[in-house]
């Protein structure tokens, strides 16, 4: 049987998974990124391995997708058919298993997105912009400054009868508001609703700022996982907010896709993952630019290389590096 | 024999991408070099970034780094002083103030001015003639000279016209980028965007190179409320270009206050053509700007798949 590899390494978490040519995921890997992709991507392929190897020994992965922020250097390592970016590998993996989807919201941990679709095809979409208010990473640091686990906002949200106001366009304001909020006598609960309630008011009001947001509503990323948050969502906009079980693996799963439309095959070998990758960065030097290039080694042998803005930096830094190489990951 | 008399620096900045061919053809006809900065570098920012108040936008941040680039090597640097070009609108008030602030803040250099302010009278013409007599104390001579660098500048417009006008007669999808020339055309601000336009395969044709006259006309159809000039010109190129492109992207960069109500008015107004923004600012990585870019452009070839044309 042929299969399709999607792997997805985000900021916060690495999404990977093996997709039969019908789009049903075979096997599903799901960890964090830990500030290290080459690492976490060795460990997300160690795991499906195991899955394939033990449900669908006939499986031949035949061809590869990456995405996320590190897409390049991922697909560089993978020697990956595809290399696309996020948004269009959510809208895919979505539409595969939402046909019917006309919004899509997507929050992750430092960046949050909306995607129109209409007939099927995405026809427009917005990212956040300079600013992390209304993601993840707010919640996260919300929580710490409350001390309830991030996982438990969405069951201390449900049970809040009155959502406390809180400010939620800044991240900076958001907290002293909350610590004013709580120093008066407003209950946990409430407040963790109202914080709820202000990443909703913040993402409609800046992502999704002047879209036209009709149902079906599919709702993804890390913070989909927060019941609280879908409920706020489902308020605004008085509509259903769907949440897929398998909505964080929406990109993994879409670049699969993607990959396997490519219609480029060659047979994937897991093996890999016991290749040892580096990558070394160093600054060109070669102009006042001073580009910062990457480099990309496979057990010492160059394979790709980015960062440069011209033709020059990547020849200047290769040159260097054949005479002193240095790894710069551990 | 040398006969060049002086030599003038021109900071590739602002106005530069605007009057670059009016500039050069005016001094070379009085025999006076000119010299241009080098395009723009991350360490010609950063001396920018050093030289100007926080709050300054990141266009006049560049413009200082230029004239400070310059510095020893010209006997003046050229900054023209814009207020109002016709009666009724105005330019954005960095033209107004450039050429003190340059005086200002950076010492040891002799910069040197023309004023345009139409609604008080004062004419480019009379303006560049009067500076074109410190080099050469002959009336007609001077005025010989404006003359033939506005018919060159004149014509070199009409060429870049009719340049945008045979991209977007050709087939593929077609981007068009709308921003000012100091933006578009930096190597360090719009360049790398409109590569990463090309490597996906669309076509870029940019706003501020349309034939002005015919755009500022235009800009009425879409909006009457913009006071700025070079703002209703990027605004008419908007209009006469967005039935034959695919997709449109605003550069913007940070904290542009006439470019960002420009951009909110066309983002509610234009809802036939898919649009995007992207800003610009001092601490910009290419990442985002790519994840962005690459996204905006499959969708618009998704669109066109789906729906055989324009989306």
């Amino acid at each position: 049987m042929k299969a399709y590899l999607g792997v997805d390494v985000g900021s916060i978490s690495t999404k990977a998974v093996v997709a039969d040519g019908d789009g049903q995921v075979l096997a599903r890997s799901y960890l964090w990124t830990e500030g290290n992709p080459l690492r976490a991507v060795k460990r997300v392929l160690s795991e499906l391995a195991e899955q394939v190897d033990a449900a669908h020994p006939d499986a031949r992965v035949v061809a590869v997708g990456a995405t996320g922020s590190a897409r390049e250097l991922i697909g560089a390592v993978l020697g990956a058919q595809v290399v696309k970016n996020e948004i269009t590998a959510h809208a895919v993996g979505t539409l595969s298993r939402h046909a019917d989807v006309r919004t899509i919201f997507e929050i992750g941990g430092q960046d949050s997105k909306i995607i129109i679709v209409r007939d099927g095809v995405p026809v427009d979409y917005a990212m956040n912009t300079l600013c992390a208010a209304g993601t993840g990473s707010f919640l996260s640091s919300q929580a710490r400054r409350l001390d309830v686990p991030v996982e438990e906002f969405g069951d201390y949200a449900l049970r809040s009868k009155k959502p406390t106001k809180i400010a939620g366009r800044c991240t900076v304001f958001a907290e002293s508001d909350l610590v004013h909020k709580a120093q008066i006598g407003h209950p946990v609960e409430d407040i963790i609703a109202g914080l709820c309630n202000a990443i909703v008011g913040n993402y409609l009001n800046n992502v999704g700022k002047g879209k036209e947001i009709l149902a079906p509503i599919v709702f993804q990323g890390g913070v989909s996982k927060n019941v609280g948050v879908v409920k706020s969502f489902e308020d605004a906009t008085g509509e259903e907010v769907y949440v897929d079980d398998d909505g964080h693996l929406m990109g993994a799963l879409g670049v699969a896709l993607v990959a396997r439309d490519e219609g480029v095959e060659s047979l994937f070998d897991f093996a890999v993952r016991d290749v040892k990758f580096e990558t070394v960065g160093e600054e060109c030097g070669g102009c006042p630019n001073d580009c910062e290039v990457v480099l990309v080694l496979r057990d010492g042998e160059f394979i790709d290389g980015w960062g440069n803005r011209c033709a020059r930096g990547m020849e200047r830094v290769r040159t260097h590096l054949a005479s002193s190489v240095e790894s710069a990951v551990p | 024999m040398n006969r060049l008399i002086a030599t003038v620096g021109l900071p590739r900045s602002l106005l530069f991408y605007k009057y670059r061919v009016l500039w050069a053809t005016f001094f070379e006809q009085l025999d006076v070099a000119t010299v241009e900065s080098p395009p723009s570098n991350r360490a010609i920012l950063e001396r920018g970034i050093d030289l100007a108040v926080d709050e300054t936008c990141l266009p006049l941040k560049m413009f200082l780094g230029h004239v400070e680039t310059l510095r020893d090597k010209v006997d003046h640097i050229l900054v023209p002083r814009v207020v109002t070009l016709t009666k009724r609108e105005t330019a954005c008030v960095k033209f107004w103030a450039s050429f003190d602030v340059a005086r200002n803040v950076i010492e040891g250099v002799d910069l040197i001015e023309y004023n345009v302010d139409v609604a008080n009278g004062i004419h480019e013409r009379d303006e560049l003639c009067r500076l074109g007599r410190r080099f050469v104390d002959d009336k007609r001579r001077v005025r010989r000279a404006y003359d033939v660098a506005h018919a060159a500048y004149r014509e070199h417009a009409h060429r870049i016209a009719g340049e945008q006008d045979a991209i977007l007669d050709r087939p593929g999808a077609k981007v068009l980028v709308v921003g000012h020339g100091y933006n578009l055309h930096d190597e360090l601000l719009g360049k790398p965007l409109i590569r990463i336009l090309e490597q996906q395969g669309v076509h870029v044709v940019c706003s501020e190179l349309a034939d002005t006259h015919l755009a500022r006309k235009l800009a009425a159809r879409i909006s009457t409320d913009i006071p700025w000039t070079y703002n209703k010109e990027l605004l008419g190129s908007v209009e006469l270009y967005r039935e034959r492109v695919d997709g449109i992207v605003f550069l913007v960069t940070f904290p542009c206050g006439p470019d960002s109500l420009m951009t909110e008015l066309c983002m509610r107004r234009l809802k036939d053509v898919p649009a995007i923004t992207i800003v610009l600012d001092e601490l910009q990585g290419e990442a985002g700007l790519k994840t962005r870019l690459e996204s905006f452009v499959d969708l618009l070839k998704a669109g066109k798949r789906a729906g055989g044309g324009a989306a």
